[in-house]
């Protein structure tokens, strides 16, 4: 059964409310939601007139790859398998956790480092390896800040982005017994002394995937830090683990993908370390790992495939962009979703890999605004894919939903209805969202709103209405790459 | 059933369902970016872009420039010890520098390299438009040596640069390839404590990137 570690997306809005009354927080997610936004902004302006073909071109290889998703994994097990690396497969998340723990009884491992992977959050295969009696030390600074604390990343780029420094530095001094300066290279350059340790110690090295290339049979997953550098290079044994999606055709196509996803997260140009593995460890270099195993996982997966619509979701090359623009994450945090995935992307894919039943608020918690879908490298229909989910709810409501989202459903399905019609026209689309701005620019300043104008006063009642700001998205997004031009 | 037929069997199964679409969709030619110009212009473009990313670039004419080069960082940084892997160009340069070397043999073991204030090493190639190097541990037996200690010296020969990622993927792709490359663009940082930038993390915090124009060995007295 496909399912996704650690979830409580059914207590969405009662954690989400408690996320909003977390001033601390909001301050966290606002600060970084700003700063990674100006960034990308700027990284994109340096190449604005190719942006929108990138995009296109981007979203067409992974279409193409996932209409011929079968073919292709079947090329990179054989590619990769002649290049000696040992390739496996798991159906589930309890299948993929006990293939890794057999691969680290085989390895007679008694310490596990690991760099940033969320598939490996998906399956939940640190508490696995645990229960083994493993060892398990996550050595990115953000993962290696959630894990000391006992909690699970609130965002897929930047894990720990709900601390503040001085959180993380209460933190830091109760783990370690010591006192540490409070600044955030101090800060930092204890983590790199304590982390550097349990590289030295590990005797295999767990890392996630970026891209599995087809036709070369290997595979590369990107950084900044160096940590998977060291995960890939001081252990004996490295172990990867993917999800099946994770497939492009050839190694050309990275060029593109590795050229819009440091802009699109975190707004670099490139992330600062890029690393392209094709094999274990091969004469004269003596410090590779001498086994590599790549573990390939579906965990519901294929369920998204039978949809052209639906499938889009497995495009998501898990840039985190879409988290930084939206106002709903912006609020709430990652936390409130419950789930490994949150944010715009976490919407559409708890729901379809884990169950409906197990996270049917979550395609409600959008204002359908389309920012996530306007950022988004390779161009998923977020908004649309969610409206699909909530006919989904809609239709076959006995099973597939909690109380909470049954009487939401009634109160808020006529209007979210006429929504969807109006997003299948981008005319009509264009012009309601004129009509919505002015409306919500009186409903921003007057509760008049509120309580006369149904079915939207019952949607109000949990929001607050964002005052819009000059124009569309789309409008201002023109204007800003003008000026810079 | 395996857990492989059975992933495969799903994916067709759920392929199938919507079979006409398929058809109608073809894998799209790639663009393949170049850069105009001279080679000049390829280096300022890989100097200015390396500088933006906190690495440093030193034009230098030839080795013994470079060695006193080398000699002028391992003062600065108050270096102790010095990790070279076996590049041939990265060990010429070190042979004319004095101090204590660790000079990266098969017999070496990891904690000498880990011990080490600086590593230099070579490269593969280098990619101008990102300030990228491409280092293939194989080539060299550099893999520690550019990665434990907190001073990377990288060496490159102009010859080495190429304008674009594209073109420098082509390359590996006529090759054979390596077990591992890694793309290095700048020094190891991170942001994760309130989206501080901090440089220098689990990698090297410090990227020097000697340029060498020619890299002829000249007959040097001794
Ligand atoms: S859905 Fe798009 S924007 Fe969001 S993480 Fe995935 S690729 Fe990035």
């Amino acid at each position: 059964m496909s399912t996704i570690h650690d979830i409580r997306s059914s207590h969405f809005k009662s954690d989400a409310r408690e996320a909003i009354a977390n001033v601390e927080l909001r301050g966290a997610l606002a600060r970084a939601q700003e700063q990674s936004n100006s960034k990308r902004d700027r990284a994109i302006q340096r190449i604005a007139d190719d942006w929108e073909s990138m995009r296109d071109q981007a979203s067409a290889i992974k279409t193409w790859t996932l209409e011929n998703l079968g073919e292709q994994l079947e090329l990179f097990e054989r590619n990769a398998v002649k290049n000696g690396i040992q390739v496996h497969w798991a159906e589930d998340a309890e299948n993929a956790c006990r293939l890794v723990n057999e691969i680290c009884a085989d390895a007679e491992a008694r310490s596990v480092i690991k760099s940033k992977s969320m598939v490996t959050e998906e399956i939940g295969l640190n508490h696995t390896l645990e229960a083994a009696g493993l060892e398990v030390v996550e050595s990115d600074l953000g993962e290696w800040i959630v894990q000391i604390a006992g909690e699970t990343p609130s965002h897929i780029v930047a894990p720990a982005i709900h601390h503040t420094r001085e959180s993380i530095h209460r933190l830091f001094e109760e783990t370690l017994g010591r006192k540490i300066p409070t600044d955030a290279e101090s800060m930092t350059m204890v983590a790199r002394e304590v982390l550097r340790q349990a590289f030295l110690r590990a005797d295999v090295g767990i890392t996630g995937v970026n891209y599995l290339v087809a036709e070369t049979g290997s595979f590369l997953v990107l950084e900044n830090e160096g940590n998977q550098r060291l995960t890939t290079s001081l252990p004996r044994v490295h172990i990867a683990v993917s999800g099946i999606e994770k497939i492009v055709p050839r190694l050309a196509d990275l060029d593109l993908f590795l050229r819009m996803i440091g802009r699109s997260g975190t707004g670099q140009v490139v992330t600062t370390y890029q690393n392209l593995f094709c094999g274990p460890r091969r004469s004269p270099d003596e410090d590779g790992p001498r086994d590599m195993h790549m573990v390939l996982v579906d965990n519901g997966r294929t369920k998204l495939l039978a949809s052209e619509k639906r499938r889009q979701t497995l495009q998501c090359i898990r840039c985190g962009a879409c988290l930084n623009i939206c106002p709903v994450y912006r609020q709430i945090g990652g936390h409130a979703y419950g789930s490994v995935y949150p944010g715009p992307i976490g919407s559409i894919f708890t729901p379809q890999v884990a169950g409906l039943h197990k996270a049917s608020q979550l395609p409600f918690a959008s204002s359908l605004c389309g920012a996530c879908k306007d950022v988004c490298p390779v161009k998923i229909d977020i908004p649309g894919i969610l409206l699909d989910l909530r006919e989904e709810i809609a239709e076959h409501g006995e099973g597939q939903r909690d109380q909470e989202t049954e009487l939401k459903m009634k109160r808020e399905s006529p209007a979210f209805r006429r929504w969807s019609s109006l997003m299948q026209s981008p005319r009509k689309y264009r012009m309601s969202g004129a009509l919505v701005r002015t409306m919500a620019l009186i409903a921003s300043h007057t509760s008049l709103f509120d309580r006369f104008i149904p079915p939207l006063s019952a949607w109000r009642s949990t929001r607050s209405v964002p005052r819009p700001e000059g124009g569309s998205f789309r409008a201002r997004w023109r204007r800003r790459t003008e000026a810079n031009r | 059933m395996s857990d492989r037929e059975n992933i495969l069997n799903a994916v067709r199964k759920a392929l199938e369902s919507t079979g006409d679409a398929k058809s109608a969709c073809t894998l799209p030619e790639l663009s393949r970016p170049r850069l105009e110009g001279t080679q000049e212009t390829l280096i300022g473009r890989f100097i200015e872009e390396v500088e933006a990313v906190s690495g440093r670039v030193h034009r230098l004419a030839n080795i013994d420039s470079a060695a006193r080069q080398l000699e002028t960082l391992i003062r600065a940084g108050k270096t102790e010890s010095l990790a070279v892997s076996r590049d041939p160009i990265a060990r010429a340069i070190s042979s004319r520098v004095l101090g204590r070397h660790v000079v990266v043999d098969p017999e070496d073991n990891q904690d000498a390299i880990a011990e080490a204030d600086m590593g230099l090493t070579g490269v593969r190639l280098a990619i101008a438009e990102h300030g990228t190097l491409m280092l293939a541990p194989e080539d060299d037996h550099g893999r520690l040596a550019a990665l434990l200690p907190p001073h990377h010296v990288a060496v490159l020969a102009v010859s080495q640069l190429v304008g674009t990622l594209a073109e420098a993927i082509e390359h590996l792709a006529s090759d054979s390839q390596p077990a591992t490359i890694t793309f290095v663009s700048g020094p190891s940082r991170t942001a994760d404590i309130e989206q501080t930038l901090v440089i220098g993390i689990h990698g090297p915090a410090l990227l020097d990137i000697l340029l060498i124009e020619d890299t002829q060995e000249e007959d040097h007295p001794s």
